[in-house]
């Protein structure tokens, strides 16, 4: 995979992050008890919009075309309260870690620094969302 | 000495590399790098056996490096938890993910020699002491796998040493080693 491809891959992954973050963020606005998780989620949601930011701009300046995010994505489960709201947001850092690992294998110099910041960025916030640690976030056992 | 020779050694996760050779021979099309046009070929999906290179690669240097920095880490927690027993639940899970860091590094080199013998730890007199020396090496880990991820030649390699950056990262910011 190219460069240019993996930075794409990481911008779709941060597009869908956004949406997942955005359906966490509404859920817990309506749910009693959970101004700190919802505090936490903004975090999230403001860190995931910076990094797809940053990658559209590196994107653009390669000069293709970032990757549009799409209208709506499918949720893989039912998102209708605290514990679905956590189960999410933990996996929504765990696949876009993979993605970014993935990346760090692809890219050279200062993407490949963005990458590993991202993907460790990632690592912190999965588990910030109750997830055990892992010995190679983003990589998994073999 | 308890080195392996390094002439034995080759590295079994393989990408193409950044070098002359590796790009002439990649097979995916390359396109300019977005930051700074240097460009590079697509990696290897599986680990592949060197078929030749020069032995003592800059990335088999690397590897045996980590894997000496992530030994070490791993004595640390041992020591800690062997002599202060209130630390194992801390400790334990920390030496945990520094066995498979060190499996996963053993696994990239074809030789199965384990490399340079770990040396005896000398454990801080207090269990608060303890914890500060884990925690100091926790950091220095993180930021060597890191430096280590973006010298690495190899792409597998690089995401391997940067998913351990990321690990110790998680596992310094854990409240039972925070100072």
């Amino acid at each position: 995979m190219s460069a240019v491809e993996a930075l794409q891959s990481c911008l779709a992954a941060e597009h869908a992050a956004l949406y997942g973050y955005g359906v966490v963020g509404g859920v817990l606005a309506g749910t009693t008890g959970s101004t700190r998780l919802r505090v936490y989620a903004d975090e999230c949601y403001v860190a995931h919009r910076s990094r797809r930011d940053t990658i559209t701009a590196d994107i653009d300046r390669s000069g293709e075309t970032p990757a549009a995010a799409e209208p709506a994505y499918e949720l893989p489960f039912r998102v209708t309260g605290t514990a679905s709201c956590t189960a999410l947001a933990r996996l929504i850092e765990r696949r876009t870690a993979a993605v970014y690992a993935s990346a760090v294998a692809d890219t050279v110099d200062r993407l490949r620094v963005i990458a590993i910041a991202a993907l460790t960025d990632c690592a912190i916030r999965e588990v910030g969302w109750g997830a055990p640690l892992q010995a190679l976030p983003g990589v998994g056992r073999t | 000495m308890g080195d392996s020779p390094s002439l034995s050694r080759r590295l079994l996760l393989q990408g193409a590399a950044l070098s002359g050779a590796g790009a002439a021979v990649g097979g995916c099309a390359s396109s300019p790098d977005a930051a700074d046009g240097r460009s590079r070929s697509g990696s290897a999906a599986a680990p592949v056996a060197d078929s030749g290179a020069a032995s003592a690669s800059p990335d088999v240097r690397l590897v045996e490096s980590a894997i000496a920095d992530e030994r070490a880490l791993l004595d640390d927690c041992l020591a800690g938890a062997a002599t202060f027993t209130g630390l194992a639940p801390v400790l334990d899970p920390i030496a945990a993910r520094q066995r498979e860091h060190l499996a996963r590094l053993r696994a990239a080199l074809t030789s199965g020699a384990p490399g340079r013998p770990s040396h005896p730890r000398r454990v801080p007199g207090d269990r608060a002491a303890a914890l500060r020396r884990v925690r100091r090496s926790v950091v220095d880990a993180q930021r060597a796998r890191r430096t280590d991820a973006l010298a690495a030649d190899s792409g597998p390699l690089a995401r391997l040493l940067a998913s351990m950056s990321a690990s110790h990262a998680v596992t310094a910011d854990l409240d039972a080693l925070s100072p």
